[in-house]
Formats: structure tokens, C-alpha cells, sequence
């Protein structure tokens, strides 16, 4: 598990790298222009908290996208009872995106 | 009513860009409501991605305070509804749910801003998009609003993706003649 400034050093890196290659560009209204140092920081601080928020939570969004709708899991459970509905439903997909460990 | 929507400014691209404002420099004061028209969103990447916004404040800069709260209901042809919500955050995310653009496919949206001209109250936006995402084959997309609760001056909005670059957009912004 990274902390949230092993990802800004991690994120630094990445759009540093990025911004002396091809350049990072921005569009204000029709003009297309070179970020500015202060975008530049924003962009760290965007990139490690998206990525520190995706290692805390993306489980859960990744399980809320995978899980049927209330309806066919009603059906599930009226055809074949809690029990399945559990081991053949919900856990595979609890396993398919397990929460991340605290360190 | 024919023309009670009055184009403001445009900004599109075809080229990879961290972030997109509609507005600042050529926001127009005088309407009560405004609306924002996107179109055609694509990304640079192949991974699903969600579509974020901030306000651009008097000087023109996007607010990142955390002080974005939304509510909006996630539609899916694949699932059924998701509740998509948050308070205190430092941008509105999730504006079409989740999509994957690439050529073929993309998102799109609509906007509807209001109390952005005035300081005392806070910005609201109202919000409804969809894109082709989870796994590039389901039609997912918001419907709901957001609110900036931090009482000034908006001009405008910043759009920029949770991951990639926007590689593609075309964006309106229309006043809403009174």
C-alpha cells in the first residue's frame, strides 16, 4: 500500500517525463496552450489523489459495476435460495476486486 | 422561443490536452442561466474514465477547493441504477458515469449552470451525459446536479478526465436569453 506522497513522487515523475517529451497541453476556450507550472502542480496533486483514492475505494466502484441489478439478484435468490446467491452471485465478484489490506 | 439560446464561446480540440475551459476570459455576465453543450468526448488512453469539472472563478483559474457536493443517479444498460454521490470534494466527477472513447464511441452531455454571477450565492450545475464505458460495450450515463457550496463569482467550467488526456471534444457555452 503506497501513501498519498509516494504517489504524488510516483505521479511527479510520470508527468514530468511526459511534459519534456510531447509537452502537456491545455485548451482554454480556442486557443491551445503549454500547461503552466501551477497546472503542472495540480495535475501531481490530482494524479496521486485519483490514484491513492483508487487503491482505497476502487474495489468498491469495480464490485457497485460488476454486481447484477436488484431484479435478476431478486430472481437468483427466489430460484435458488440465499446460500447460492451468496457462493454463485456476490462472492465471486467480492474476490474478483478484494479490499485492499491495511498496511 | 426561437433564439432564447445565445452561443457565447466555443472550445474544441483533436489533440491531446489535460483540460478544457469554456468560458473565463470570454464568459458574458448577463444571463441568468447558462448552458453548456459537450459533444464528441473522447480520450487518449483505452481504460474506462470519468469526466470531471470545476468552476473557473473570477480570475479565470478552476476553483480545486473541496467544496464540490453532487448527487446524481447512474444509468447502465448492462445493471441496474447506481447512486453516485459525494460532498466536499475537490471537483464534480462521474458527469456521464463511467465511458471508454475511442473513435467509434464516446461521451456526451449537457449542462445547465446557474448563480454563477452571483457572488452571495453558491454556483449549481444541473447534469445529464452518457458515454459508452464499463468495458466498452454498455451504455452508461448521470443524470442529477452539483453544487459549489463556496458563494461567488463562476465564469465558466474546466473539464478534464480522472485518467488521460482528452483527446477530443467539442463544447458550446449558450446564455439562456431572459
Amino acid at each position: 500500500m503506497a501513501t498519498l506522497e509516494e504517489f504524488q513522487a510516483e505521479c511527479r515523475s510520470e508527468l514530468q517525463a511526459l511534459r519534456d517529451g510531447d509537452g502537456i497541453f491545455k485548451q482554454v476556450n480556442n486557443e491551445r496552450l503549454p500547461i503552466s507550472d501551477d497546472d503542472f502542480e495540480q495535475m501531481i496533486v490530482d494524479c496521486a489523489n485519483g490514484k491513492f483514492d483508487q487503491q482505497e475505494n476502487g474495489y468498491k466502484k469495480a464490485r457497485l459495476a460488476e454486481y447484477p441489478s436488484y431484479g435478476e439478484q431478486l430472481d437468483y435468490i427466489y430460484h435458488n435460495g440465499l446460500e447460492a446467491w451468496k457462493t454463485d452471485i456476490i462472492q465471486p465478484i467480492k474476490e474478483a476486486h478484494p479490499k485492499p489490506e491495511s498496511p | 422561443m426561437a433564439g432564447s439560446l445565445i452561443k457565447i464561446t466555443s472550445a474544441s480540440t483533436t489533440s491531446n490536452v489535460s483540460t478544457i475551459d469554456i468560458g473565463g476570459a470570454n464568459w458574458d455576465s448577463s444571463y441568468d442561466v447558462y448552458m453548456v453543450k459537450l459533444y464528441n468526448l473522447e480520450q487518449s488512453g483505452t481504460t474506462d474514465v470519468r469526466l470531471k469539472a470545476r468552476i473557473l472563478k473570477s480570475d479565470n483559474s478552476a476553483d480545486s477547493t473541496a467544496n464540490y457536493d453532487y448527487a446524481y443517479k447512474g444509468l447502465r444498460t448492462g445493471a441496474g441504477f447506481d447512486n453516485l454521490a459525494d460532498t466536499n470534494q475537490t471537483e464534480f466527477t462521474n458527469l456521464t458515469y463511467l465511458f471508454r472513447g475511442s473513435t467509434s464511441y464516446g461521451a456526451n452531455a449537457i449542462f445547465y449552470l446557474f448563480n454563477f454571477n452571483n457572488a452571495s450565492e453558491y454556483n449549481f450545475i444541473t447534469v445529464e451525459g452518457n458515454g459508452y464505458g464499463y468495458d466498452g460495450s454498455e451504455l452508461m450515463g448521470a443524470m442529477g446536479g452539483g453544487v459549489h457550496t463556496v458563494a461567488q463569482v463562476g465564469k465558466g467550467l474546466q473539464f478534464s478526465l480522472t485518467t488521460d488526456s482528452i483527446s477530443n471534444a467539442y463544447i458550446d457555452l449558450y446564455g439562456l436569453k431572459k
